[in-house]
């Protein structure tokens, strides 16, 4: 697995969402939109797309970054890094709060994804591993004896169709 | 954690994962190599699909955000790959895979608020035939995204 960049690491828990959207204009919609298809959309085109010039491109894309309205980023097609197990674990906890179980799970890298949820399971974490043993592995001798972590219920996923990321907490 | 890319393959993906709009004049001149070589890389791994360069919006700006998990279990067994590819459909829909385990199929969609993600439910997933029970994990809190990664499938 590539070696995680800091700012990308295990983030600690997020504070409550505030809502409430920078106002975005039809520039910015714009722009995003383009991105989302092609973020490496050269500025020269992002500006003819939005009817602008380049450096008000550049000027937007900067305010939509500082603002953290926005990310550009690469994605990594899971099967292509060669692994080929994706695990949606249901997680029960005892003995511990469930945000800093949470936080222990999400400094594995193998664990991709952590949700605090309500209902018979307390974390919804998302496991990915190369091949079985890889997956034995981390859920039994790393994420079960996690402190704080009882019961875990995995499932295993056959066929993905669709795993897109648009909106996502940073 | 080893993957199938080589060095310079990983070393660009690294790169761009930190600042994924970077020329690739500017990763040439940090690496010491000519723009031309990483402009091919970078065309080979787009266009094999193995990564893919994207905007993502902050779920931060939502109001609140809930993330819901479905978990559907169908009629019979032949039906899943029909509903999944439904599901997959919708575009208010994230993620769907076919699962071995806790269900026949998961589905993630992320709305504003709960009457979003009933009035959604009604017009849309119920309808789908085929689907004979649904069960709901919720979430208001994320502690980890790691959007680093992704599954690139075929529309």
């Amino acid at each position: 697995m590539p070696r995680p960049p800091a700012r990308a690491a295990a983030e600690p828990p997020q504070a409550p969402a505030t809502g409430g959207a920078p106002p975005l204009d039809r520039i910015d919609e714009c722009i995003i939109g383009h991105m989302r298809r092609d973020g490496r959309i050269s500025n020269r085109d992002l500006a003819r797309a939005a009817g602008v010039n380049e450096a008000t491109i550049r000027a937007r894309i900067r305010r939509l970054e500082t603002s953290q309205a926005i990310r550009v980023v690469a994605m990594v097609d899971l099967l292509s890094a060669g692994f080929n197990f994706v695990a949606p674990v249901g997680i029960q906890v005892r003995g511990r709060p469930v945000a800093a179980v949470g936080a222990d799970l999400a400094k594995i890298p193998q664990v991709l994804t952590v949700a605090v949820v309500i209902g018979p399971q307390d974390l919804e974490i998302q496991v990915v591993a190369r091949d079985l043993p890889e997956l034995a592995e981390t859920l039994t001798e790393v994420i079960a004896r996690t402190n704080g972590v009882g019961r875990i219920t995995p499932g295993l996923a056959l066929q993905i169709l669709k795993y897109e990321s648009t909106w996502v907490p940073f | 954690m080893q993957t199938p890319f080589d060095e310079l393959d990983q070393k660009i993906i690294d790169r761009l994962f930190v600042d994924a709009r970077s020329s690739n004049r500017e990763i040439a001149r940090e690496f010491g190599l000519t723009e031309g070589s990483i402009r091919a890389r970078l065309k080979r791994l787009l266009e094999a699909k193995a990564i893919r360069v994207t905007a993502v919006t902050n779920a931060k700006y939502l109001r609140n955000p809930v993330l819901a998990y479905l978990w559907i279990e169908v009629d019979s067994t032949d039906e899943i790959s029909f509903v999944a590819k439904s599901l997959a459909g919708l575009k208010e829909i994230s993620f769907v895979a076919t699962l071995l385990g806790r269900s026949d199929i998961l589905a993630m969609t992320l709305v504003e608020g709960s009457e979003d993600l009933t009035s959604f439910l009604h017009t849309t997933v119920d309808r789908i035939p085929g689907v004979r029970r649904i069960q709901y994990t919720l979430s208001h809190t994320f502690i980890k995204h790691d959007y680093r990664w992704c599954a690139i499938v075929d529309p």
